[in-house]
Formats: C-alpha cells, sequence, structure tokens
C-alpha cells in the first residue's frame, strides 16, 4: 500500500501540474462547446453537450494522458528505475492504468456535473437518469482508457495501429451488418441516445464497453510480461523517416485493398406480388409484368409477348447466356416510350419502369429500350461507349422492329422508324458524327437517334446478310465483361469500326457514305416525299436577351403543324465543364402550338411562318449554363421531333 | 558553384528525400493500378480540370502546406538534426546556395509528383470514350489549373520551409495557421480569403472560371513572405535557434508549454469539427433563449416544461398531449416500452423550426404567432417523430438521415390522420398541392429525395415534408394502415445491408414486410400527376436579380401570379450558396399583388465571390409552407 502511495505520489509530482493544464483546457473546451452549442438551432437538450465532450475532447485528453504515463516515461527509458525498485515489476504499471483511469474518470464525471447544472432548468433530472448516465460515463471511461493504455505500450507503432484499428473497423462497419455506432463504447456515447435515455439500461453495451476495457488492459500488461517488458522497451523510440515511410506504404496499401476487396452485401432478387401479374410463358428469358390493375392487362399482354419474344432472339442471336430475367412494372409517371431501370443486375434480373397506358401503342419502342437496358447492364456500360454505341441503338431497334430477318431496305415499303430516320437524318451524317454519337443524340433527341442508327444497322443487315449480320453483333455486343483492364485491352484489340469494315468488305467511311446515299434515295421517292412534307418543320433560335423575367426561345414553323399541335421544352442546368445529359432527367413543360391564321376567303393558304415566345417554365440566372431542346409532336412520326437542341450560356 | 556540385547537391537532396518519394511512388502507383488496371480506363470519371471545372476542393492549399513541410523537414530539418549541415557548410559553398539548391530540389519533387497527378488525370480524360467528355481538354484551362495548382505547390513550399524552421513546433504552428484561418471566417465572413481554401473556390461565368485573383495574388505575397522569413532564419539564425530547441525539448517548462498549445489547438479543433457537423453547429439560431424561470406540468405521458407567461398555451398543448400521444402509438401500432414519461420543453424561441423530436425528447416554441390549431398540428407531429423513433430506434443514424422524408412525411401523415375530422383537410391538400406543384415545375424525382443534404442544397426543405407525406399516404394505400409502424420496425433489421441507400433500401423493407415497392411507388406517382392535373392552383412569385449599388445592397423585381385577385404574403431569401449558415442568409417579406410586379431590395448581403443564390415563396394561408421557387444562382458580374 505504502508502495502505491509513493508511486501515485510520484506520478503525481511528475504529472500533476501537466493534468492541472490539460483539465482547465477541457474546461476551455466544455465552454466552448457551449459557445457553438447555444448557437445551435436544433438542439433538444444541454446533455447533448455531455455526448460530444466525451466523443470529442475527453478522448484527446485521453489518448495525451496516455502519452504522458506511458509513453513517455519508456520513451525517457526511466521505467527501468521503477523496475529496479523492490517491488512487483508490474506494480508501477498497475498505478498508471489505476491513476489514468481516475484522471480520466475526474473529467469526464466533471463534465457531467457542469451539463446537469445547464440543464437543470429545463429538464427534470431523476436519480434513475442520473444514475444510468454515471454508469454509461464510468464504463466509457474505461474503455477508452484501457485502449489507450493499450496503445501507448505499442511505442512507436501505436500510430499506425490506430489508424490501422480504425480503418478496419470502419471496413467492417460498412461491409457487415456490424454497426459500429451501436457498439459498446460508441453507443454508451451516443449523442442519439445518452441524454435521452432515462429509463433503459443498456446493458449489452455496457458489458460489451467494459469488456473491451478489460480486454485491452489485460493486453497491455500482458505486453508489458513479454520478455520482462523488452518487447515494449524496444519499441519505445521513435521512428526513423523511413520506417515512417514504410508505414505510410503499408497503411496506404492496406487501405486500397480493403476498399477493393469490399463487397456489398448483393440485394434480395425482385419478388413481384403475385396480384396483377402477368408473366410470359414458353421463352428461355423470363418476363414478367406488374400490371397495378385488371384495366392494364391487356397492355401487360402485349407488351410482355413482344416482349418475352424478342428478348429471347435477343439472348439467342447474341449468345447471352444465362439468359437476363427482366420484371417490367407500371409506373404512371414515366414518360411515353421511356422506360426507367428501377434497379437488380444481370444475373439477378432486371426491374424496369415503363408507363402500361401507353404502352399498347409504344410496344416496339419499350421493346427496343428494354432490350437496350439488357446490354448496356450486361455489358457493364462497355456496348454504350461512344464508338458503338450507334450500333448498339441501331442493333436493338431493328431486333425491335424486324426481328431476325428484315426485308430489303430499297424494296421494302418504308416502315414508320424508317420514315423517322428520314425526318430526323443530318445532311452531314458522317464517320465523325457517328464517333460523336452522344452529341448527335443529343441535337436529334432519343427516339430519332434511335431510328437513325437502326436504319444505319438496315443497310449493314442488308449487305451483310442475316447470318453474317448477327455474327457481327454477337462478336461487338455479345462478350461478357470483366470489368477491369482486359475490357479495355479487349477493345483495343478488337476496335468497332474496323470489324464492322472487315465484316461488310469495305471502308467503314464508304459504308457510311452508302447509309447516306440510301436514305437520300429513299428520300426523293414521290410517296415518301409526300409523308414527310406532313411534317411540322420547325426552327429555334435562341434570344439573346432577357425576356421580362426569363431566357426566351422564338420557334419558326416552316410548316405549319396539324392542330391541336404541342410542343415540349426540355431543359437542365449543367455544370461549367461538358457532361453528358441525361434525356429522362431533364425538366420539361409542354405548351399548345398556336393555331396559324386563317386564310381570307378565296385567298390561298398562306404558307405559315408563324413565330412563338415561349419562356422557359424555370429562371436561369445570369451566367448559368443550360440545355434546353424542344421536341414537338408528330402524329405522322408517331413521336416528337427535335427542332431545337442546344448548350447555352445566360448571358 | 560548378554544375558538378549542383549535381551532387541534387543528388545528395534526393537521397534525403527518399523515403517521401517512395511514399509519393506508392501514392502514383495504387493510383494507376486503381483506374487502369481494376476499372476500364476508358470509363472513369474525368477530373483534369478538378477545382477550376467547378469541383469542391477546401482541402488543396493545406494539403500543399502539409506536402511543403514533409519536403522541407527531410531536407532542412533532418540535416540539422543528424548535424549532417555542419559538414555541408564546410564545402566551399555558400549557405544560400545550399539553401536554394534544397528549395530547388523539394519544389521539383512536389512539382514533379504534381505533374504526376495530373498526367493521370489528363491520361484517363483523353481515354474517355465520351467526345461530349474528352471536351474538358482544353488546353487553355488545362494549362491554367497546371499553372495554378504549381503555384499552389510553390505556397505550400514556402510555408513548409518556413514551419520546418521550428522543427516539431511547425505541426502545433500548422494547427494555428488553420485555426486561426477558421477562427478569422467566424468573425468576418470576409477574412476567408486568408484561408488556402479560398484559393481554389472558383466560381463560374458559363463555362468561365473566375479564378479569386485577389486571393492568389494576397497568398503569394504571404507565401513570399514567408520564403524570405525562412530564408533569414535558416541563414543566420539556425545556431540560436537550435539552443532553443534544444532547451525547449529538454526544457520541461519550454515542452510543457508547447504541448498545452498543441493540446490547446486540439481541443479547439475537435470542439469546432464537433461544433460544426456534429449538432447542426452551422445552423445558428438568432432567436433569443431566456434566463427566465421556468414552470412544470406533468400528465401521464408527458413532462413539460414551460415559461409562466406561456402557462395558457401550455395547457393547451398539454391537454392535447397524452391524447395525441396515445392516437399515434394505436396508429402506429407501437406498444408501451415503458420508457417513461416524454420530456417535452416548451421553453425555446425559434426562427428556424416549430417544433423537434428526438428520442423520448421534444421541444415546441409556443410562440404567439402560431395558431392554437398549428400548435396541436406541430403536438401530433412531433409525438409521431417521438413514437417513430421508439419503434425504428436500432436503425442505423445514416440510414435515418437519408431516409429524411420519409420521417417528416410520416410525422405529417400521422399528424393529419389523428387531426379531428375536417381540420387539418385544407393543409394536407395544401401540402400535396405543393409536392404535386414542385413535381410539375421542377421534375423532383424519387431518388433525388433519398439525398436530403444535396436536395436541399437546391430545393426548399418544406417540399421534404410535402413529398414524404404523399409518399407514406402511397404506402399506406399500397400495404395497409399498418405498414408504417411494421415499416419502422424493419428498417432496424441487422439483416438488411447497411450500404442500401435509396430505392433499393426501399424495395428490400418493403419486399420483407410483404409490400411491393413498386406498385407503392406507382401510386405516389400516379397521385402526383392526378394532383398536378386537378389540385389546387397555387401562387407562383418569381424573381429576376436586377443590379447591386455601390452600398453592396441587391435590387430584384418580384412578379406574382395566382389563381385569385388580391395581395399575398412573399418572402425573399438571399445567400451566398448552399454553404451559407441560416444567420447569414438575408430575407425580405412583403406582400405583391396577384398578376403584378415589385420592387425589392435587399441589404447586408455578405457574398463571397460573383454568384449567389436567391428563392422568392409566395404564403398562400398564414400555416401553410410558401410556394417556394428553388434557390437559383445568378451572377454579378456586369452588374
Amino acid at each position: 500500500m505504502r508502495a502505491t502511495r509513493a508511486l501515485c505520489a510520484k506520478e503525481i509530482a511528475q504529472h500533476g501540474r501537466i493534468l492541472v493544464g490539460v483539465t482547465l483546457l477541457l474546461l476551455v473546451a466544455w465552454f466552448m462547446s457551449g459557445l457553438s452549442f447555444s448557437r445551435a438551432a436544433r438542439s433538444l437538450s444541454e446533455l447533448e453537450r455531455l455526448a460530444i465532450f466525451l466523443r470529442g475532447p475527453l478522448l484527446v485528453g485521453a489518448v495525451f494522458l496516455g502519452h504522458r504515463l506511458v509513453v513517455s516515461e519508456h520513451y525517457a527509458r526511466t521505467q527501468r528505475f521503477l523496475e529496479a525498485l523492490p517491488v512487483h515489476r508490474l506494480h508501477a504499471a498497475w498505478v498508471k492504468a489505476g491513476l489514468g483511469l481516475l484522471v480520466v474518470l475526474a473529467w469526464a464525471l466533471g463534465a457531467l456535473l457542469l451539463a446537469v447544472q445547464a440543464a437543470w432548468g429545463s429538464e427534470p433530472l431523476d436519480g434513475r437518469f442520473l444514475g444510468l448516465l454515471l454508469a454509461r460515463i464510468a464504463v466509457y471511461c474505461l474503455a477508452v482508457w484501457g485502449v489507450t493504455f493499450l496503445f501507448g505500450t505499442f511505442g512507436r507503432l501505436r500510430i499506425f495501429l490506430a489508424v490501422l484499428v480504425v480503418a478496419l473497423l470502419t471496413v467492417v462497419d460498412r461491409v457487415g451488418s456490424f454497426d459500429l455506432g451501436r457498439f459498446g463504447p460508441m453507443a454508451l456515447s451516443d449523442p442519439e441516445r445518452l441524454p435521452f435515455d432515462r429509463q433503459v439500461v443498456p446493458t449489452g453495451a455496457l458489458l460489451q464497453a467494459a469488456g473491451l476495457g478489460l480486454a485491452a488492459l489485460a493486453g497491455a500488461f500482458a505486453l508489458l510480461r513479454v520478455s520482462d517488458g523488452g518487447v515494449v522497451e524496444s519499441l519505445a523510440r521513435r521512428l526513423s523517416p523511413r520506417e515512417l515511410s514504410a508505414l505510410f506504404v503499408v497503411v496506404m496499401v492496406s487501405i486500397f485493398t480493403l476498399v477493393v476487396i469490399e463487397k456489398q452485401k448483393p440485394a434480395d432478387p425482385y419478388q413481384p406480388p403475385p396480384d396483377h401479374l402477368w408473366q410470359a410463358r414458353g421463352t428461355p428469358a423470363p418476363v414478367r409484368i406488374s400490371h397495378a390493375t385488371e384495366e392494364l392487362r391487356p397492355a401487360a399482354e402485349a407488351l410482355g409477348s413482344a416482349l418475352g419474344r424478342r428478348l429471347s432472339e435477343l439472348h439467342e442471336l447474341l449468345a447471352i447466356a444465362p439468359p437476363v430475367p427482366v420484371d417490367v412494372v407500371h409506373a404512371p409517371e414515366v414518360r411515353p416510350r421511356r422506360i426507367a431501370l428501377a434497379g437488380g443486375d444481370a444475373a439477378s434480373g432486371l426491374v424496369v419502369r415503363t408507363n402500361l397506358e401507353t404502352a399498347p401503342a409504344t410496344i416496339v419502342d419499350t421493346v427496343s429500350d428494354v432490350l437496350h437496358i439488357v446490354l448496356s447492364v450486361r455489358s457493364r456500360g462497355r456496348a454504350q461507349r461512344e464508338p458503338r454505341h450507334w450500333f448498339l441503338d441501331g442493333v436493338v431497334t431493328h431486333l425491335a422492329v424486324h426481328g431476325r430477318h428484315s426485308p430489303p431496305m430499297l424494296a421494302a415499303e418504308v416502315d414508320p422508324w424508317l420514315l423517322r430516320a428520314l425526318a430526323v437524318a443530318p445532311s452531314d451524317l458522317d464517320v465523325a458524327a457517328l464517333r460523336a454519337y452522344g452529341q448527335l443524340s443529343e441535337r436529334l433527341g432519343d427516339p430519332g437517334a434511335m431510328a437513325l442508327s437502326a436504319s444505319g444497322v438496315r443497310v449493314l443487315h442488308d449487305r451483310l446478310g442475316s447470318d453474317p449480320f448477327w455474327a457481327l453483333a454477337r462478336q461487338l455486343l455479345g462478350r461478357s465483361p470483366r470489368g477491369n483492364l482486359r475490357d479495355y485491352l479487349h477493345d483495343l484489340r478488337h476496335p468497332f469500326e474496323p470489324a464492322v469494315a472487315a465484316a461488310a468488305g469495305l471502308p467503314f467511311a464508304e459504308l457510311v457514305a452508302r447509309w447516306r446515299a440510301t436514305l437520300t434515295e429513299l428520300r426523293g421517292r414521290p410517296e415518301v416525299a409526300r409523308r414527310l412534307a406532313a411534317q411540322p418543320v420547325g426552327r429555334g433560335t435562341l434570344l439573346t436577351r432577357f425576356h421580362p423575367l426569363r431566357l426566351a426561345l422564338r420557334l419558326e414553323w416552316l410548316s405549319p403543324p396539324p392542330p391541336p399541335a404541342f410542343c415540349t421544352v426540355r431543359h437542365q442546368r449543367l455544370a461549367p465543364v461538358d457532361l453528358p445529359v441525361i434525356e429522362d432527367a431533364l425538366e420539361e413543360e409542354s405548351f399548345a402550338v398556336p393555331r396559324p391564321p386563317s386564310p381570307r376567303a378565296g385567298a390561298p393558304a398562306p404558307a405559315w411562318g408563324g413565330a412563338l415566345e415561349r419562356p422557359l417554365p424555370a429562371g436561369y440566372g445570369a451566367g448559368e449554363r443550360a440545355f434546353i431542346a424542344v421536341d414537338c409532336d408528330s402524329p405522322v412520326l408517331g413521336v416528337p421531333v427535335r427542332i431545337f437542341a442546344r448548350r447555352v450560356t445566360v448571358p | 558553384m560548378t554544375g558538378a556540385a549542383i549535381r551532387a547537391l541534387v543528388r545528395k537532396d534526393l537521397r534525403e528525400l527518399a523515403p517521401v518519394l517512395v511514399a509519393l511512388a506508392v501514392l502514383i502507383l495504387v493510383a494507376l493500378v486503381d483506374a487502369f488496371v481494376l476499372d476500364a480506363a476508358d470509363a472513369r470519371a474525368c477530373t483534369v480540370l478538378g477545382w477550376l471545372g467547378g469541383e469542391r476542393d477546401a482541402s488543396s492549399g493545406w494539403v500543399a502546406v502539409v506536402f511543403g513541410f514533409v519536403v522541407a523537414s527531410a531536407l532542412l530539418a533532418g540535416e540539422h538534426q543528424q548535424r549532417t549541415i555542419d559538414f555541408l557548410w564546410a564545402l566551399p559553398i555558400g549557405r544560400r546556395a545550399l539553401l536554394l539548391t534544397k528549395l530547388a530540389v523539394g519544389a521539383g519533387v512536389m512539382l514533379a509528383f504534381h505533374l504526376a497527378d495530373f498526367a493521370t488525370s489528363a491520361a484517363l480524360c483523353a481515354l474517355h470514350h465520351d467526345s461530349l467528355i474528352r471536351r474538358q481538354l482544353d488546353p487553355g484551362l488545362m494549362l491554367l489549373r497546371l499553372g495554378l495548382d504549381s503555384v499552389l505547390q510553390l505556397i505550400g513550399l514556402c510555408h513548409g520551409v518556413l514551419l520546418a524552421f521550428f522543427r516539431r513546433l511547425g505541426w502545433v504552428l500548422l494547427l494555428v495557421m488553420l485555426l486561426g484561418a477558421q477562427a478569422a471566417r467566424a468573425v468576418d465572413p470576409r477574412l476567408s480569403i486568408l484561408n488556402l481554401s479560398a484559393l481554389t473556390a472558383v466560381e463560374h461565368f458559363g463555362k468561365t472560371p473566375l479564378v479569386p485573383w485577389s486571393a492568389w495574388l494576397l497568398h503569394a505575397t504571404l507565401a513570399a513572405a514567408a520564403l524570405v522569413l525562412a530564408d533569414r532564419l535558416w541563414l543566420t539564425r539556425t545556431e540560436r535557434f537550435a539552443a532553443v530547441y534544444q532547451r525547449i525539448v529538454s526544457g520541461v517548462w519550454l515542452r510543457r508549454g508547447g504541448l498545452v498549445l498543441g493540446l490547446l489547438a486540439a481541443v479547439a479543433l475537435t470542439t469546432a469539427l464537433l461544433g460544426a457537423f456534429g449538432v447542426d453547429g452551422d445552423q445558428a439560431d438568432p432567436a433569443p433563449v431566456s434566463a427566465a424561470p421556468t414552470a412544470t406540468l406533468e400528465t401521464r405521458h408527458f413532462h413539460f416544461t414551460y415559461r409562466p407567461a406561456d402557462e395558457a398555451r401550455a395547457r393547451l398543448v398539454a391537454g392535447l398531449a397524452d391524447q395525441t400521444y396515445q392516437d399515434v402509438r394505436r396508429f402506429l401500432g407501437a406498444p408501451d416500452t415503458g420508457r417513461g414519461r416524454v420530456i417535452a420543453d416548451l421553453t425555446e424561441r425559434s426562427n428556424e423550426h416549430a417544433g423537434l423530436a428526438g428520442w423520448q425528447r421534444m421541444r415546441m416554441d409556443l410562440d404567439r404567432r402560431h395558431s392554437e390549431a398549428f400548435l396541436a398540428y406541430v403536438l401530433r407531429h412531433e409525438v409521431t417523430h417521438v413514437v417513430a423513433q421508439a419503434l425504428g430506434g436500432e436503425a442505423p443514424d445514416e440510414r435515418w438521415g437519408a431516409l429524411r422524408f420519409f420521417s417528416e412525411g410520416l410525422a405529417d401523415y400521422v399528424a393529419y390522420e389523428v387531426s379531428p375530422p375536417g381540420t387539418s383537410d385544407q393543409q394536407r391538400r395544401h401540402s400535396r398541392g405543393l409536392a404535386a406543384h414542385w413535381r410539375s415545375r421542377f421534375q423532383v424525382q424519387f431518388e433525388a429525395l433519398q439525398e436530403p443534404a444535396s436536395f436541399t442544397e437546391r430545393h426548399p426543405e418544406a417540399a421534404l415534408y410535402a413529398f414524404g407525406e404523399l409518399w407514406v399516404w402511397a404506402l399506406v394505400e399500397t400495404c395497409g394502415p399498418g405498414i408504417p409502424g411494421r415499416l419502422l420496425r424493419r428498417l432496424g433489421d441487422r439483416q438488411i445491408a447497411r450500404s442500401l441507400r435509396g430505392s433499393a433500401l426501399w424495395r428490400q423493407a418493403l419486399a420483407r414486410e410483404g409490400c411491393p415497392f413498386e406498385r407503392a411507388r406507382s401510386r405516389y406517382e400516379g397521385e402526383l400527376r392526378r394532383l398536378a392535373l386537378e389540385g389546387p392552383r397555387l401562387p407562383v412569385a418569381s424573381a429576376r436579380f436586377l443590379s447591386r449599388d455601390d452600398r453592396g445592397r441587391l435590387s430584384f423585381e418580384v412578379s406574382l401570379v395566382g389563381p385569385q385577385p388580391g395581395s399575398l404574403p412573399v418572402l425573399l431569401m438571399v445567400r451566398d450558396g448552399p454553404h451559407t449558415p441560416p444567420p447569414q442568409i438575408r430575407a425580405r417579406r412583403f406582400t405583391v399583388e396577384v398578376g403584378g410586379r415589385a420592387p425589392v431590395n435587399v441589404d447586408d448581403v455578405y457574398l463571397e465571390g460573383d454568384r449567389f443564390e436567391y428563392m422568392v415563396g409566395a404564403r398562400p394561408s398564414p400555416d401553410g409552407h410558401p410556394v417556394w421557387s428553388r434557390w437559383q444562382s445568378t451572377s454579378l458580374v456586369g452588374k
């Protein structure tokens, strides 16, 4: 006992004044946190400060205390004098551990007293609640001090180990079901619970924290016993720059490895509710359609049958195995002819949302969109890489419209999809435009771009014949990706354009020229020209001045749209750097186009050249960038035609 | 000094830097492996313009200083510590030449590392498959970023050389620098220019970055001054400081003083960080807190504390409380947990909220500007939060954070449901009308609501409540009235991966309760669409920024369109950006005739750069949320 008293006296004499200083600093921290807390608008209790103090300043104080009591003693080699005393070799360590715990407890209890004093006027503080607070704090201090003491014995490795432990715990916390915030000391000091839990004894957390603290202390003493403290002593010196560098490298590589191997728990596969469910039968590709009401069952059946058929063909033609299951869910908010990927993956199945109310009229478009998603997801986005994106769009549209075989383009009647292509095909369609397909697609809008791509694919199909064409498609779109460097190398070794050119037996530029020529030839047919003449053709101009409140557009109609005509302004704020626009994320507002003026009696109908100034529905501030597009309905084509698309900076 | 001597010195200094070089090489290697081996290089995000292209980056400046400090310590302090400097000074080479050589080596290493990092970004961008993204490879902007980042490295080195003179005390000084910059900003926002993060806070006009040249000039000057001072110290005061440092290291009091200083800095930093991130420290509330005495009131389930002046209103609330508690518990199917009374503090006044709730605890503002009906609604709302916390207490905190729209929506939904029939119909209709309005006007997607922090950067917080209420309605309509309570319990299910977010989390949690998520979502979307077509027409205010005068006053023109004639109260709020704390958001309240326009001036707005944001909303009813626009950014350039 006398020895204990003497050792305590020695520690107090050695560290007493610094401990008083640290105590004052903690007091400063307490009042500083009070200052910040008094400004906080969303605080519920003054006792919340206690939790903040336990997790912040007290932790810093405990680490410093560990440094003073344990680390510096070994670094200065003064522990040898203590070991030379006529007491048990670990007696001094026990005294340090006990004294440190008492100091940390004293700090925490001081904070508790201050918190109680601050909260006294605004909430009841009964004995049970105070007892709970006391128990939480005491056990928390035991855990914190135990761990600090243990790390202190690791000398120069303590910081490295601490970083490693924190990194490991973070990864375990993120990956598994283990919730660090609900474990032992973290649960005891939880700012959401500590100030508010007045009745329930957190038994589990108390036991975990106490176990952690005691285990850490036991570990520290075990280490102090190894080789009579030789290991601890050998660790007690400063790291050299080279050791620091090596540890840094180890930490970096460890963290990187942990991040790489971090795997998320896969989500449960989608299970549609059994009612209002249509399932494809007799097709290799499982397709299920969840139609919310019985009224939508016919639409679900029609879509499901078409989708099941085309999806099976896709799997067969591109040799996709195992088949990718697809669930379609009715979604009233989804725009006509659009679908939205709602989740899933190629292995467990994809869930897509589409509006079944508009489905009957847009089945082919919906099917081609689903096929597009299947190939995109399965290829981890590789099929959507820009050089071949037009080919993907074209193949899925071609398959959705024609299936495996299509009649020769020039010999057959012009179908609506080909008519769309003829309406939107730019005169400057060339290899460069296809290489920048994202920008072309932005200019034409998705329906136009898909139709144009399909026309190109059909030209290729006509040239190659069905089987060689699908062999090419299999080669370009059917590969299973690896998700790493091998994908990049594969595409480097098998570039898209040469592959197409080799299959077609002529240079890629020549193929594109023939595609352009075919479209020109088709456009020249009287019947096609007549159908195209019925299209509204508009031109948009951005006015470079402010509308009284908003930016304005000017639409000049070269030929009047058949009434009633509706247009839609689609727009989105852009970042200062160029990134692709996601069509489904565009904001939009539809408006009716004013009718052209009626011709006077007996006079010929004037060529309508009306203009329309349309304020944008959402304002854009000066200096902001925006993507603005105007799509107008075209009953003949069955899809909206994009008449204006531009990325602008508001003046 | 001959070329051979320079080469020898450079080789020697590079050897000194070997540990740092190894660490840097590993960093670069890790980045390369991650980008080129573990991923397909042509699909990585392009970051070649970094902060110059609008990415938020508050740390580059400080990282450069730390980097500079480490390099300078290895080159200069290490020589002195190992006493090898004596051999160097014995050489027939001037001390300044030696110092300059070391600085040049340090600068070379830092710039080389930076160049390698930049080259990696540029290569990834050049390999990107998307032609639009490759447009970011703008030679002018790339050169500008490369140049500015190189200057940043040199600024870091200059400060590092000065800090390294003070050996390990340099870390304390660095911390003091960091805290000083934070404190200066707290004292006066205009002093935020002193923070190195001001260098990389770039606004844009279109694609053109508006580089804060004044900050760059200031920090370049400070760095030059630091370098001059470091030159003096390293060349003339080295021996003297070495002796002082030795005394500091060996002297108890000096060492303790340094430690205390360091600890003070650490404590201050910890407290500042916790204050900033722990308890909404950035949401300061200007409402005065009264030190007046308080009184208490107990009911079966509640313990109320209130000011005697508010006794009548407190009794009103207390009179409703037990019944409300029972109603909410019954609605959510919550058992009596035996957690004792809910502690309700009615003493607070707030300009920021009408009520708050947490674990067995709630706060309400009894201010007289709130009607009794509104107080009753707030009570129901907050009691729902308390009961929901008890039911879903096992859910991880970050999950609750992500599901805030559900939490607030649930509280609103239950508050309406347990209200006496007919008393809250109008409020609910208004709330749903707002949701439909925001949805149709701004295309607010369900997924966007799952990220409340980024959502409220652009949209009003009230939108979370309105959309959430409608979502809970859709859940109940699809899966029955018991679903909110079951869902609350399910959200704490440890079998649900904690990393799940957004629709994936909803799908899984609801599937385990036998509730089809997609069907609930369809109902939610369908109702939004229906309300957009058939719901009440709301007054919509819009504002246009006109100009700023010499005194910094901002002039706007506000217009109002609405379904009915008359004048309505309108609120206009102005802030520098999403980072602006509420006390610095300026608000103006005024009335505008429907169909009319009104000029509005806003004074005393602190703006850090050339851009700011504003939001405007008309309030059709005293207790309802205003029909807010969203935060709109605009530029002062040319104004």
